[in-house]
């Protein structure tokens, strides 16, 4: 994998373009929800434990009260994270609707435990997809210079060496950048997990 | 928040899986198509727009006053900084282990009693550290303080204010996060007082002498003779104070002086230290050393089989272990006091080690049980063959075999607790570094065990993984192939590799010292983070090394022992 694929998701909004999208520009807010679709789509699927209906009407709801929103942004606000919290409030909005349609809960019930023998190969997958999921996310949200060197050194597997040459600081910077990074990112795993994961809405 | 296991152990091969092995979801096209209806046809943003066009007057009017607006902002907030710094005055009245590594106590009614991580310390405890071990306290959210090994504390004062820490013998590093006036953590020595605000620094109390050393920031010291006089320390700088002497250094040269202080034909087994006394072994040898380096006895061991291990000082006898047979020497004189058989073969190179009153000789078949009270071999023994020097946490005995390539724990009766096939001969004694059970093999596996023995961590470094020290999460693993591998022991990934070295390295306060070829010795400050180079002027190897007081011993291959004091 070449690292330009891996840091697709570094989108910096620069101040025109949150003047644009706090008055409401349409085209701005459709670059907003193409780069961010997925990552909030893909929270919902985790947190919905797979229910890819659930999910998806969550992310119409959340889209639609990001619309509402976008005028009272901030420019220094991170997008992801105002997006997540969104989603995070109008899946606590649809399951309290839902206590009252009882098959909504019956139907994520069966789905996760009509087939017994593969019901541990899901729930290995999903906890699988949540760890990375909070890597990936957690990855968009610490310092970018940390997110480049860790990439660099994780993904794109170079040595350290190699690194301080291609981000033209010196070896001894970059181990203590990697380290911090490493601390970093632990502390906002840690953050989104009990932020977004930590209780059973339903 | 309580961060789970997986988030702690973070490996980084979870990154790059996080990359490689997963992607995003993507809505499927009919929601995705809706949701792009509704960003292009929104009727609400159109009566916002409009809305936004009718306030546009008092928008300006904010705009022109956006400094004014702001500046009103800056000092709310400065209000409300200093409200908040005032309440908080009273943030610290609890003092808590929060980390232990080996065996630290106090005293109930004379018994010593064990402590261990999360304990909330009370006042008036006296604590005390075994050698080797090391305790670690939290005092409210904001300071860390990590209790050396042979220490002993007493918590004098506990209060919401301040907390008083004694110091009768050992070592104290103290992290003071805080800057709130008042809120300090005061160590003190029958010599001194020493606080700080914001800095890190360490006290020692060794001898009769107390040592200050500043590693970050300013600290205050309090002397404690007649005149009270107050130093302050910047950073780097070292203050000893030894009766009503004081001697002030910076130690940010460190420059080491290497004095010769013994010159032998063998090689250099090993060292050991008891109270003001360093011994060394080579093959024909036994040689007694003072603390200033001086030599006090040689006895000739020339008629007996030739030495194999690393000896080992329990109280006033010395033990070394010949081919079949257990030799005891006394420590003042160096007189040969008796040989205990054996029976089985001896394992090369393997420490003696002492626990509890048994001295754990490993052997071919496992480990054999010499019984220091009785002065007779136990006949218990541990079948495990191929056993390494075992290592000790509390009532646990780890060892690993290059027989049966496992890893294995068992209580101090010899009773199984776990075992673990790792699949490769180790040659390496497990050791305890902060609280992590690690392990090396054969094939240059490092394998990190939870008590329980289950494998959490992995890694894969070059050739005979022979020897594993370390301390404040960073590993030394030295291996067969001349390289030392350092080794970040939170996420488990090497750091440095340190070529050329012998397989020995060893940690006393603040240094790690790691024996090279031709004569170099590489030194890692732990408290600074430093790295250095002693290079002695011999061309052999340095194949052991040692402490005592607050000088080093190197033990060269063929050759000399220099004694190396920082300057």
């Amino acid at each position: 994998m070449r690292l330009i694929d891996v840091l697709i998701l570094i989108i910096i909004f620069s101040d025109e373009e949150f003047r644009d999208l706090k008055k409401c520009r349409p085209d701005v807010f459709l670059k907003l929800y193409t780069e961010y679709r997925d990552v909030v789509y893909s929270f919902l699927v985790l947190r919905c434990k797979g229910n890819e209906a659930a999910a998806e009407d969550i992310l119409s709801d959340t889209f639609e009260s990001a619309m509402l929103s976008v005028p009272k942004l901030s420019s220094q606000i991170n997008i992801c994270s105002w997006l997540m919290n969104i989603a995070y409030r109008r899946m606590c909005d649809y399951f309290k609707r839902s206590r009252r349609d009882s098959n909504i809960i019956e139907s994520m019930k069966h789905s996760l435990h009509d087939t017994p023998d593969a019901a541990d190969e899901v729930i290995e997958g999903m906890e699988k997809d949540h760890r990375f999921f909070l890597i990936r996310t957690a990855m968009e949200q610490i310092q970018p210079v940390y997110k480049e060197v860790m990439l660099l050194k994780y993904v794109e597997e170079l040595s350290q060496k190699e690194i301080a040459r291609k981000t033209g600081k010196s070896e001894g910077t970059v181990g203590v950048i990697l380290t911090r990074a490493r601390k970093a990112l632990r502390k906002k795993i840690a953050s989104l997990d009990n932020s977004y994961f930590g209780e059973d809405i339903r | 928040m309580k961060e789970k296991d997986w988030i702690k152990k973070l490996k980084p091969s979870d990154i790059r899986d996080a990359y490689t092995k997963y992607s995003y979801k993507t809505p499927a096209d009919h929601v995705d198509e809706s949701i792009i209806q509704k960003i292009d046809d929104n009727p609400v943003w159109d009566r916002m727009r409009h809305e936004d066009d009718e306030k546009a007057p008092s928008s300006r009017f904010m705009h022109r006053n956006r400094v004014l607006l702001a500046a009103a902002a800056f000092v709310i907030l400065l209000c409300a900084a200093v409200i908040t710094l005032l309440i908080s005055r009273h943030p610290y009245a609890y003092l808590m282990l929060s980390r232990v590594s080996g065996t630290v106590s106090f005293s109930k009614d004379g018994v010593p009693v064990s402590l261990s991580a999360e304990d909330p310390i009370e006042e008036k405890l006296r604590i005390t550290t075994d050698q080797n071990a090391a305790a670690w306290f939290g005092y409210g959210d904001k300071t860390v303080m990590e209790v050396y090994g042979t220490s002993e504390i007493l918590v004098a004062t506990l209060s919401a204010d301040f907390i008083m820490i004694d110091l009768s013998e050992g070592k104290i590093k103290v992290d003071e996060n805080t800057k709130i006036p008042g809120a300090a953590t005061r160590i003190r020595t029958p010599d001194a007082v020493v606080y700080a605000k914001g800095t890190v620094y360490t006290v020692e109390y060794d001898r009769m002498r107390t040592m200050i050393l500043s590693l970050e920031g300013t600290v205050v010291v309090e002397a404690r003779f007649k005149a009270r006089e107050s130093f302050i320390l910047k950073e780097g700088e070292e203050l000893i104070l030894e009766g009503e002497s004081v001697i002030r250094h910076d130690v940010e040269e460190k420059e080491w002086d290497v004095t010769e202080v013994y010159r032998t034909g063998e090689d250099i087994i090993g060292f050991d230290a008891g109270t003001n006394r360093l011994v060394a072994l080579t093959e024909h040898s036994l040689l007694c050393f003072d603390e200033n380096g001086v030599l006090v006895w040689m006895t000739d061991l020339s008629k007996d089989t030739p030495a194999k291990s690393v000896p080992a000082i329990v109280g006033n006898e010395i033990f070394i272990s010949s081919l079949y047979s257990l030799l005891v020497f006394d420590l003042l004189t160096g007189k040969y006091k008796k040989t205990v058989d054996l029976v089985e073969t001896v394992a090369f190179n393997f420490r003696l080690t002492p626990y509890r009153g048994t001295l754990y000789i490993p052997v071919s078949a496992g480990l054999f049980l010499y019984d220091l009270l009785t002065g007779s071999l136990d006949a218990r023994y541990l079948p495990f063959p191929g056993a390494t020097s075992p290592l000790f946490i509390n009532d646990t005995m780890i060892v690993a075999s290059y027989f049966t390539k496992t890893v294995a724990a068992y209580d101090l009766d010899g009773k199984s607790r776990w075992s673990r096939d790792i699949g490769e001969r180790s040659y390496c004694p497990p050791a305890l570094v902060d609280d992590r059970i690690i392990a090396g093999s054969y094939l240059g596996g490092i394998y990190r065990f939870s008590r329980t023995g289950e494998i959490m961590e992995t890694m894969k470094a070059a050739g005979d993984i022979r020897y594993i020290t370390g301390k404040d999460g960073i590993l030394f693993a030295s291996s067969q192939k001349n390289i030392c591998y350092m080794i970040d022991a939170d996420a488990f990934t090497i750091e440095r590799e340190i070529t050329e070295a012998t397989s020995f390295s060893y940690i006393s306060g603040c240094y790690c010292l790691v024996g090279s070829k031709k004569g170099r010795i590489f030194v890692y400050d732990m408290c600074t983070k430093e790295e250095g180079e002693i290079t002695l002027q011999y061309d052999q190897d340095v194949v052991s090394l040692h402490s005592l007081g607050t000088s080093f011993y190197a033990g060269l291959a063929q050759g000399a022992i220099v004694k190396l004091d920082v300057r």
